[in-house]
């Protein structure tokens, strides 16, 4: 039986590469795309339930030069600072529940240290944080000893292991869980620890000279209130605070979403059409192959094959093509993944959180079930008319090319 | 082993084609149906080959009626009891003559040779040992017919069913092909033909023709 299955793909070689390739495309595409709106809505939770800061307040000019998204979710560099002065004013503004600053030091690499990807180093001031806590595992103490660094998920180090950065050795005390921000790549120590190196910086001095002593300046400061019904006040007093841009986490996380979603429903409407016409030719394919191969099927019937080897013959050639188009469509959508990602984190900054190898399986056998059934549907005419083939037709026919 | 044809008949929308048609043929026999063209042979041959149900009637195989047997028991029964030469060979074109004649034996949950051996064997015995790998497309008429031959043979079959098995043919591949036909009565099996090749009818143990709608002795 398998030889004739391996006989008929071979016979039929431009509609099985046809076929295929369709379902091989659709795959790809719609792989593709479930992997991409999962990142991203996995991101967007993540940002949602994990992180608690609800508002942002960066310095004018930064938000003036970077977006709101870039400086929310991906951490673009953003070299600018705010005076101390002004996070006490932040604190003291009616509305505000608890508040945090940050301060960002510049961006490290493989030149300067013992990381592998580009990452950022955040001083936090961890007496006032709420936000990196819930990523952690370990109670994070008021106050790191200068020596100590948490990495975030993506960056180089475990616990316990000894980084270099800038000259000086570290000690990794924890490895925070995945943020799908740019906290993942984010290298955090205490907030005075950073200021201390940045001010050492000769490569830095241009900034002091400009904004002053950098243990007197943040680079953004974390808001978080409580009254839901004064919200829009607090944004207002907040916002009429001279030299700020304050950042709102829902206004952007939607505008991120919605700026994604027109690219997620011109793939999906390409995946779903793709869908359509892999099913069409399917049908085409194995409707036409049964209709046109009536003399050898029936043949087949004439010389002792039963029903249910003709379901089979038939059936084997569906789960062959769907069973190759599956493998290859996986392979490739794991691909277009990685090329989309890209392609969209180059034009917009949104939270990213990629699926666990996990779930991508579950995915993917997801995947070949639903192509399963598709094919199922596809042949459940011609598997019918197999049914109706009258094993007499043979005496009729003339040769089976 | 026998096969039976009991008041045996076919009807298409109401035009009758073949009526009360009766014999027995047991093994070692060799029957002959003749009748003018297009008046029946071919349907009769299916309905004691198992592949068309007769309106009225029955046939019966070696004690089991057919018409009771199941879709499935039916096809098990031709694939290891008949073996069928069809009128226009029906070989398969994208198959090699041995491929050809293996193709019974893949519907087979169980054999007792090797299907490739035995085809090529086969077409040894039929005078093809050099046209085992060739396509139909590359073999003259007689030599198609002897591969639709040994196709028919492969499953070792007791009753060995023909349609016109030496029409087009010219004397030496008549001859040929004859031989191997009457081969397999005298091995004991039953032989069943139509034909209207004079010398084919006369090599017949019986021959039975048409009259009216019936064929009889």
């Amino acid at each position: 039986m398998k030889d004739l299955v391996l006989h008929s793909l071979k016979m039929h070689k431009v509609q099985t590469v046809s076929v295929t390739l369709s379902v091989a495309l659709s795959v790809m595409t719609l792989f593709a795309l479930v992997l991409v709106y999962g990142g991203v809505q996995g991101g967007v939770q993540l940002n949602a339930e994990r992180s608690g800061a609800q508002i942002m307040v960066v310095p004018t000019e930064a938000a003036a030069e970077l977006s709101g998204e870039d400086l929310l979710f991906t951490g673009a560099p953003a070299s600018y600072y705010l005076s101390d002065d002004v996070a006490q004013r932040i604190a003291g503004t009616e509305g505000v529940t608890r508040m945090s600053a940050q301060f960002f030091g510049q961006t490290l690499d493989a030149s300067c240290c013992s990381v592998d990807t580009a990452s950022r180093l955040i001083g936090v001031d961890f007496t006032t944080d709420w936000t990196i806590q819930p990523f952690a595992h370990i109670d994070i103490p008021d106050h790191l000893a200068a020596d100590e660094v948490i990495v975030g998920a993506s960056t180089a180090g475990n616990v316990g292991d000894a980084i270099t950065l800038l000259d000086n050795q570290y000690t990794v005390v924890d490895r925070l869980e995945p943020s799908g921000s740019d906290l993942d790549f984010s290298i955090l120590l205490d907030i005075d620890v950073v200021r201390d190196i940045c001010s050492a910086s000769e490569g830095l001095a241009y900034l002091w000279d400009k904004y002053g002593d950098p243990h007197e300046l943040v680079s953004c400061i974390l808001v978080d209130y409580e009254d839901e019904s004064q919200y829009n006040r607090l944004i207002t007093r907040l916002g009429n605070i001279d030299g700020v841009r304050v950042l709102e986490r829902s206004t952007l996380v939607s505008e991120a979403q919605g700026q994604l979603e027109t690219v997620f429903a011109i793939l999906l409407g390409a995946g779903v059409l793709m869908l359509i016409s892999t099913l069409a030719q399917l049908f085409a394919r194995f409707y036409s192959c049964v209709w046109d191969r009536k003399s050898e099927l029936a043949l087949y019937r004439a010389i002792g094959a039963n029903r249910s080897q003709l379901r089979k013959l038939i059936g084997g050639e569906v789960a062959a093509i769907v069973a190759i188009g599956l493998v290859v469509g996986l392979v490739l959508g794991v691909i277009l993944y990685q090329a989309l990602i890209g392609m969209l984190q180059s034009g917009t900054a949104f939270p990213f959180a990629s699926l666990s190898i996990g779930m991508m399986v579950i995915v993917g056998v997801a995947f070949a079930v639903v192509f399963a059934l598709i094919a199922l549907a596809a042949i459940a005419v011609p598997l019918s008319q197999l049914g109706r083939l009258e094993p007499s037709l043979v005496m009729q026919q003339g040769d089976i090319d | 082993m026998y096969i039976e044809a009991i008041d045996l008949g076919k009807s298409y929308d109401g035009a009758v084609v073949i009526e009360h048609t009766s014999f027995r043929a047991d093994e070692g026999e060799s029957f002959a149906f003749s009748s003018p063209s297009g008046s029946g042979k071919s349907t009769l041959l299916s309905m004691l080959g198992l592949l068309l149900d007769p309106t009225s009637g029955s046939v019966v195989v070696d004690g089991q009626e057919a018409g009771a047997l199941s879709d499935d028991a039916r096809s098990d029964l031709r694939l290891r009891t008949f073996g069928f030469v069809f009128q226009h060979t029906q070989l398969i074109g994208s198959l090699r003559a041995w491929e050809n004649v293996a193709t019974p034996a893949r519907f087979a949950a169980k054999l007792d040779f090797d299907p490739e051996e035995r085809a090529k064997q086969l077409l040894c015995e039929l005078g093809l040992e050099d046209r085992q790998n060739h396509y139909p497309f590359q073999l003259s008429i007689g030599q198609k017919r002897r591969v639709a031959l040994a196709r028919a043979l492969i499953m070792k079959p007791q009753i060995l069913i023909a349609d016109e098995p030496t029409n087009d043919l010219d004397s030496s591949n008549a001859a040929s092909v004859t031989e191997a036909l009457f081969g397999h009565a005298q091995r004991g099996g039953i032989l069943l033909y139509a034909t209207h090749d004079q010398q084919l009818l006369e090599r017949a143990t019986r021959v039975m023709r048409l009259n009216g709608k019936a064929f009889e002795f």
